[in-house]
């Protein structure tokens, strides 16, 4: 029985590592460390990565302002190191890149979230706005459109009446020129007939019972016809994806895949339940919808963190502190009239010089906004450091999207960037400890 | 095609001008290079002024606003939300004009009751402790589209056509008269003429523009105010600083909002106008020393129009140019069927309308007397969906299970963007999402349209409306009408939901890529 | 033999009297159990059917594998006490100082002659080690209740509220365990006491060795000799202690084993001859039997009656099954457990809707206070309206969180509980708001509030009643419109009416608010179908306090609707 008892930590035992944010950068530096056997404790709101595509990108766009788009990621790569460009992935090489992308991957796969990818190639696919997204690594229920796309095989669009985002009669007349043979299809949803609303999580949940399927499949199968893959928008459930997946394909007789969509997204959900679930088991301590309060530092340079939540508050001491809080969706960047700012370790950011050169008159402008480019820069091993280039505390790490002189939006790199940067600073973190010899390895 | 008399521009006077001459039996056609209200009747505070603004420094334009607010109120109550004003002084203010106000207001017929800072703040509990004065007026707000809508809607019952879009690219002169007058449709670039026997020039801050058209040049300067509106409702009256006028000293409530402004600032161009940077945040400090809740609200959306003003100012802001209107006649110019209203403000519009449909009646020798000082404002649904929190409360008291939400903010349904397609259709225009957000509060609300411009997009779908990719673009303008409000009140809670709406729409669904590149 | 257990026929008949009391307030106590309406369809079951339901379960449940349930919760819940020591270790030592001090005692000295006599032949009360146990027995039970004082002293408030019944209870212990003390003490100190033990078991002793064992006894039994003609002398004593080891220790300990009484005899000595004169042992002997003897016939009423509630109520619901719930077995059941609440205050403190009595201060909200309610329906006690308020109040308030149940000592289901009490209310014409509130949809209500605006002023003067968080745009103006809320929102995902479905989500509130339309906010079914659940505020990006809005919005909209006449003609405008 779970008494309603105030937990207790030991504000004496030492973390190894603490990651503040839980975002796709806070939850890959958590699997690192645990993997890395660190004691690890982990801090963030509980809804980090609801906003999440599912896609894992790596780069695809560059540069910007040419709109650029690149089939072959690694070229764009190499573009982009040649270009003397500060982006972070410049100090991460591409095989460690890749290394980390492998890790992740295998994990989710492991944990039943497929992901495929080709070493060298961006994948295409279709979005519920009807546009075409360049993505490395693409989960497994969105494969089959990939493939669909790329045969531009006759297929179904499905939609539901009430899922008032996503309209398949959008998607196929937006793609009508490139892909002539997608049809749409609406239909009311199992169960949930004559409602006017409807939401994605909540049909991701029915469709785990194999009863909806069944009468889902029953609807869409009569109007089939020469359609070899069927589309639907991107809630193909939370826990059993790939058993719905299977079961769908049996019942229709042909593939289904997922549509990526507005959030609040379904795969994010996917994710955040098997971060959330096994991280812990692998031995995690993860202080969910807790966020740092206050920072302070002990005389042998442990970090002292004060964790609130909405009763009580906790001290955790940890060797190193790998800050993975975002941008200002996830408050690892607070902004106000005169500048933007980061709360925690009041880490001077790289900014333009005021706000009217924050943002570009166009929403769209190909250049991307400024502010976008602005936050924590780091040394090669990801520890931020001041306007004068020397590190601020030897054992802070900045990870994900917080860093300066990235675009993730425009360049297509979000979670590569949150992925290949977390695991840079747990490397880093760790060959400190090792050269100090002060951790006493598991 | 044909008319009685045309005219040109589509603003709050050009509206009420159609819509004295209808009720005078005067057919007209009113042409409109953009959408009704898009220049200076819908760039403001949207205040009905008691006077008490203009009493020490324009006392005729005091008592025109006294009389013209005393019958807007009476006869069009339907746009006016009548909370009431109040005038307060902070410390440091000048103490010899707050001494002096109430003598300045007698003089000019205004009613002023005085106040105490304590009654003052329990009126209003945002305002900042440090008022020292404060006197009680008869402001009120008033919804210009609404009213702009309601003019025409009468106009139009009783024969009178609109024409958006319709920019006047010339004249054809001949014997000191316009014969026929040039359009050019914005959209497909189609030419066309109309011969009226008459032109009424009420294009406000494109006045000159127009005339120039016609070989008349007249002297006009332009002044831009930027104003902001606050995420949520913070004040019950209007509230003004109690000093001579200057930036940032009115704080208007109007429907779920509150706007704070305006800005002064002489332009060149009356088309390339957008709030600045250093105008939001000048508006911001001001208008905190009043209401200090200001400094931390969320503000959705800043916005600027022009003040059209007549005539030389010696200088300055522009404030010190009177706020008074200019009738011309241009008979003396040589062009005898051809008159421009311009300058004046939103109190006096009926005023304004008034006198130059006199002048117009005039010349075509009709006798008819004006009407609009005696006859109520009709009430349609014309335009109802613009009342902020209309559509909720209509989706909830009608149950429709067919009904759905579209936009969530400001909940506007299905049925209120339905009624506006077809009215769109039925003047013959393609419904798109920035006409849809102008008729309705879809995307005005905290999400700026990353939520629900997507949906209403996906619903045009569904009705047939778009059946190509025109779709991507449909909606990259209408982000851009929205961005133009946001991108300069960009910090706090709307950074992170602008963050929020470019990592969805350029961070997922690429759609900066779809723009047309140059 | 009932003669010399008890000394008089008096107290003799006293014993009689007493358990029959006793006996016929235990056959009160299940003619309630098994008659009492707790619960649906309470009044179709008739009283046979029950018994035969719970004979029926009991069997079932003795032959079926959850008999292992009741075993671990005869040995952990009810011998060891878990529940309490898992959630208050200084009431568990109070209780079981008390327990086992009382239960002891009860059995080695009340009951000597039918339990310890049986199991040691040479059984004396007088005798070690039994004197010595009667005195930490003693002392047990008397810190316990000191601690059970402390406590009521110390925790006083809504949690831990004194009634009437808690001080009987109290006081009585207290008289029995301190006349118990005062007896053996008294007793220590009397000559006649000492002169009946010589005439019993040693009559034929010389006077020499008379005062010889006197001298003994008076200088190390404590025994008080107002006449003594003999001087105390080293050869006295060494004679008097031969006698004494001869013919006495065998069936009398020293008296200083009984490490409370001696001392307090020592103490009182100055006081012995006024004590032998008014026979003091005596009286205070009759008192310590008369007092247990109280117990004994009040046992049925009071709260004593734990002792027998608790453990069954522990059994009971070891082995029941919660999911599948028979009217029948359920309705003596919940009966029962009514009985077997002892006030203890532990469902109070850990009620997650706790916070709120502070601020409505209506004691109904908290469970324990909600049980007493149960059972006053229950009696069927014609309450007056405001209390009816009050308690319907409390009850949908709750926020079915099932921490009561998990916390009780014991072991009552008080979640079904209050599924019972909601039936109770509805039958008395209070059903659940939720429930009424269905009546109207949301406009019809923000209606009626509106023609009742003038009650809302009363309402919202209320100093302090709320936290302001409907009122405060800087709490719900960071929403960014994801969503996440409504995704998360069990109730939502759970609507199947359409009607239901054209209804606001917790997004929606937030924008309500915004609008300034807080009426349709109040009126929506969202507010009045909110399970508390908390999942919409974790998962906020923006650490909205979505639940606790709409928590507040239930409670005030709770007060502008409850002075409504729901009767009465809406005279909204149509639409």
């Amino acid at each position: 029985m779970a008494l309603p008892k105030s937990h207790n930590y030991d504000s004496k035992h030492i973390f190894d590592i603490m990651v503040i944010g839980s975002g796709i950068a806070g939850m890959a530096a958590s699997l690192f460390a645990v993997n890395r056997k660190l004691s690890t404790v982990q801090a963030g709101s509980a809804g980090g990565t609801l906003f999440t595509s599912g896609l894992f990108d790596l780069l695809s766009v560059y540069p910007v302002e040419e709109k650029k788009l690149w089939s072959r990621p690694w070229d764009a790569m190499a573009a982009l190191r040649a270009s003397g460009s500060h982006h972070p992935y410049t100090r991460v090489s591409d095989e460690n890149i890749q290394r980390s992308f492998d890790e992740i991957v295998s994990f989710l796969n492991a944990k039943g979230m497929k992901f495929h990818y080709d070493k060298n190639l961006n994948q295409k696919m279709i979005t519920s706005m009807g546009t075409l997204k360049y993505s490395y690594c693409v989960p497994e229920s969105m494969w089959a459109g990939v493939e669909a796309y790329e045969k531009k095989a006759p297929c179904l669009i499905v939609d539901f009446k009430g899922l008032k985002e996503f309209s398949a009669r959008q998607i196929a007349a937006t793609l009508q020129e490139e892909w002539p043979a997608i049809r749409p299809l609406r239909v009311e949803f199992p169960g949930m007939s004559g409602r006017t609303e409807i939401h994605a999580v909540h049909l991701a949940r029915a469709l785990e019972l194999s009863a909806t399927r069944v009468e889902l499949a029953a609807l869409i199968k009569p109007r089939l016809c020469d359609a070899v893959s069927v589309g639907f928008p991107a809630v193909l459930g939370i826990k059993r994806t790939q058993v719905i997946l299977a079961h769908l394909h049996q019942l229709l007789g042909v593939p289904v895949f997922e549509i990526p969509m507005m959030p609040a997204s379904v795969p994010g959900f996917r994710l955040k339940e098997i971060f959330d679930s096994e991280l812990p088991q692998m031995g995690l301590l993860r202080l969910i919808d807790k966020r740092v309060d206050s920072v302070a530092r002990t005389d042998r340079g442990n970090f002292l963190l004060t964790i609130g939540g909405y009763e009580e508050t906790h001290t955790i001491q940890a060797r190193a502190v790998i800050l993975a809080t975002g941008r200002f969706m996830g408050k690892g960047l607070l902004s106000d009239r005169k500048g933007i700012y980061e709360p925690l370790f009041n880490i001077p950011l790289f900014q333009p010089e005021n706000r009217m050169a924050w943002h570009h008159e166009q929403f769209l402008h190909p250049a991307g906004h400024p502010i976008n480019s602005a936050g924590v820069e780091v040394d090669d091993t990801f520890r931020p450091v001041d306007g004068t280039g020397s590190v601020i505390h030897d054992n802070l790490y900045a990870a994900g999207s917080i860093l300066a002189h990235q675009d993730w939006m425009r360049m297509k790199c979000g979670s590569g960037l949150a992925i290949s940067t977390a695991y840079a600073a747990v490397n880093a973190a760790i060959e400190k400890f090792i050269n100090k010899q002060d951790r006493i390895t598991a | 095609m044909q008319t009685q008399v045309l005219i040109i521009g589509g603003g709050a006077t050009g509206t009420a001008i159609a819509r004295d001459l209808a009720l005078r039996g005067i057919q007209c056609i009113l042409v409109e290079k953009g959408d009704l209200n898009s220049g200076a009747s819908g760039g403001n505070h949207g205040l009905l002024h008691s006077g008490g603004r203009y009493v020490s420094n324009d006392q005729e334009a005091a008592r025109e606003c006294k009389q013209e607010g005393d019958i807007i109120k009476k006869l069009m109550p339907q746009c006016i939300e009548d909370t009431g004003g109040l005038f307060v002084a902070v410390g440091g203010d000048d103490e010899k004009f707050i001494a002096d106000y109430p003598s300045f207001c007698a003089q000019c017929g205004v009613p002023c009751e005085p106040s105490t800072p304590e009654e003052a703040r329990y009126l209003e509990p945002t305002l900042s402790k440090n008022v020292i004065a404060a006197y009680k007026v008869e402001d009120a707000s008033i919804d210009p589209f609404r009213l702009s809508l309601l003019n025409m809607s009468q106009a139009v019952s009783r024969g009178s056509r609109l024409l958006r879009r319709s920019r006047v690219i010339g004249f054809d002169i001949s014997g000191r008269k316009i014969k026929r007058t040039l359009l050019r449709n914005v959209d497909t670039a189609e030419e066309f003429y109309i011969e009226a026997e008459q032109v009424v020039n009420s294009t406000g801050a494109w006045a000159n523009q127009v005339c120039r058209l016609a070989g008349i040049d007249i002297e006009m300067q332009y002044s831009k105010g930027t104003l902001l509106v606050t995420n949520d409702r913070i004040n019950y009256r209007i509230i003004n600083r109690l000093r001579k006028p200057s930036d940032a000293d009115i704080l208007v409530p109007g429907g779920t909002v509150s706007i704070i402004g305006t800005t002064s600032t002489p332009v060149q161009d009356p088309d390339v106008i957008h709030p600045t940077v250093e105008e939001t945040d000048l508006i911001v400090r001001e208008g905190a020393v009043m209401v200090p809740v200001l400094e931390k609200s969320r503000f959705v959306r800043a916005y600027c129009g022009v003040r059209p003003l007549f005539g030389k100012s010696g200088g300055g802001d522009g404030r010190s140019v009177s706020r008074g209107f200019a009738l011309l006649d241009h008979a003396k110019d040589n062009v005898e069927n051809f008159t421009t209203i311009t300058g004046g403000k939103l109190t006096t519009f009926r005023l304004m309308a008034e006198k130059t449909s006199d002048q117009v009646c005039g010349k075509m020798g009709v006798s008819a007397p004006c009407l609009t000082r005696t006859e109520m404002l009709p009430v349609t649904d014309d335009c109802q969906w613009t009342e902020p929190g209309l559509s909720p409360r209509k989706w909830m008291r009608s149950h429709n299970t067919d009904d759905i939400m579209i936009c969530e903010c400001e909940m506007v349904t299905k049925t209120a963007i339905d009624e506006v397609i077809a009215s769109l259709r039925h003047s013959n225009e393609k419904p798109g999402l920035v006409d849809i957000c102008m008729r309705t509060r879809l995307g005005r609300g905290a999400c700026q349209g990353a939520f629900c411009g997507p949906r209403a997009l996906a619903y045009l779908y569904e009705c047939g409306e778009f059946k190509t990719r025109e779709g991507l673009a449909d909606i990259g303008r209408f982000f851009q009408e929205r961005w133009k409000g946001i991108h300069a009140i960009l910090w706090g809670d709307q950074m992170i939901q602008a963050e929020l709406m470019e990592s969805i729409h350029c961070g997922l669904f690429d759609e900066e890529l779809y723009t047309q590149s140059k | 033999m009932a003669k010399t257990l008890l000394g008089s026929t008096f107290l003799f008949a006293c014993l009689y009297a007493s358990l029959g009391i006793c006996f016929a307030g235990i056959m009160y106590r299940l003619y309630r159990w098994f008659n009492m309406n707790v619960g649906p369809a309470a009044g179709t079951v008739s009283p046979s059917r029950r018994v035969a339901a719970v004979l029926r379960g009991s069997v079932a449940g003795f032959f079926s594998p959850r008999i292992l349930w009741l075993l671990k919760a005869l040995v952990l819940d009810i011998f060891f006490q878990w529940r309490i020591l898992k959630t208050d270790f200084i009431r568990w030592l109070m209780h079981t100082l008390i327990f086992f001090g009382f239960t002891m005692l009860m059995l080695m000295h009340a009951l000597d002659e039918l339990v310890t006599k049986k199991l040691f032949p040479n059984y004396f009360s007088t005798l070690d080690p039994f004197q010595y146990l009667r005195n930490v027995f003693g002392v047990m039970v008397v810190a316990g209740v000191c601690i059970a004082i402390y406590r009521r002293i110390r925790h006083r408030g809504p949690s831990l509220f004194t009634r009437y019944p808690d001080r009987i209870a109290i006081v009585l212990l207290a008289v029995i365990m301190i006349t118990g003390f005062l007896v053996e003490s008294t007793k220590i100190l009397s000559e006649s006491v000492f002169n009946r033990m010589m005439n019993d078991y040693s009559p034929a002793g010389s006077p020499a060795e008379e005062n010889a064992l006197k001298a003994y006894w008076s200088q190390e039994y404590g025994t008080f000799f107002p006449q003594a003609d003999f001087r105390i002398t080293p050869g006295l004593l060494a004679t008097g202690k031969e006698l004494n080891e001869q013919s006495c220790v065998s069936c009398h300990s020293s008296t200083k084993s009984a490490f409370v009484s001696f001392p307090l005899a020592m103490t009182a000595r100055p006081a012995a001859a006024a004590f032998e004169s008014m026979k003091a042992d005596m009286m205070l002997y009759y008192i310590h039997v008369l007092a247990c003897f109280l117990a004994l016939a009040y046992l049925p009423f009071s709260k004593f009656f734990h002792l027998v509630t608790d453990p069954l109520s522990l059994l009971v619901n070891g082995v029941s099954d919660r999911k599948h719930i028979n009217p029948a077995s359920a309705m003596p059941r919940r009966a029962m457990e009514l009985d077997a609440c002892t006030s203890c205050g532990t469902c109070s403190r850990y009620c997650s809707v706790a916070p709120v009595y502070r601020i409505m201060h209506n004691i109904g909200i908290l469970p324990m206070d909600k049980l007493r309610s149960v059972r006053r329906l229950g009696n069927g006690k014609v309450l007056s309206a405001a209390d009816l308020a009050a308690i319907s109040e409390g009850a949908f308030i709750c926020t079915s969180c099932n921490k009561c149940t998990e916390v009780c000592p014991a072991g009552i289901n008080l979640q079904d509980q209050w599924f019972a009490q909601k039936e109770l209310l509805a039958e008395k014409g209070h059903p659940d708001p939720h429930r009424w509130i269905k009546d109207f949809n949301a406009t019809e209500w923000s209606d009626l509030m509106r023609q009742h605006e003038s009650s809302w002023k009363e309402v919202d003067t209320v100093k302090g009643r709320y936290y302001n968080l409907t009122d405060d745009s800087d709490v719900f103006a960071p929403c960014i419109q994801c969503q996440t809320c409504t995704n998360v929102c069990p109730v939502v995902a759970a609507r199947t009416e359409p009607r239901d479905a054209v209804d606001i989500t917790p997004q929606k509130i937030m924008n309500l608010l915004r609008l300034g339309l807080n009426d349709l906010a109040m009126g929506s079914r969202m507010v009045w179908d909110c399970t508390t659940c908390y999942q919409c505020q974790e998962n906020c990006p923006q650490g909205i306090k979505v639940t606790e809005i709409i928590y507040e919005l239930k409670n005030r909209a709770y007060d502008h609707v409850k002075t409504i006449d729901r009767t009465e003609k809406i005279k909204g405008e149509s639409c």
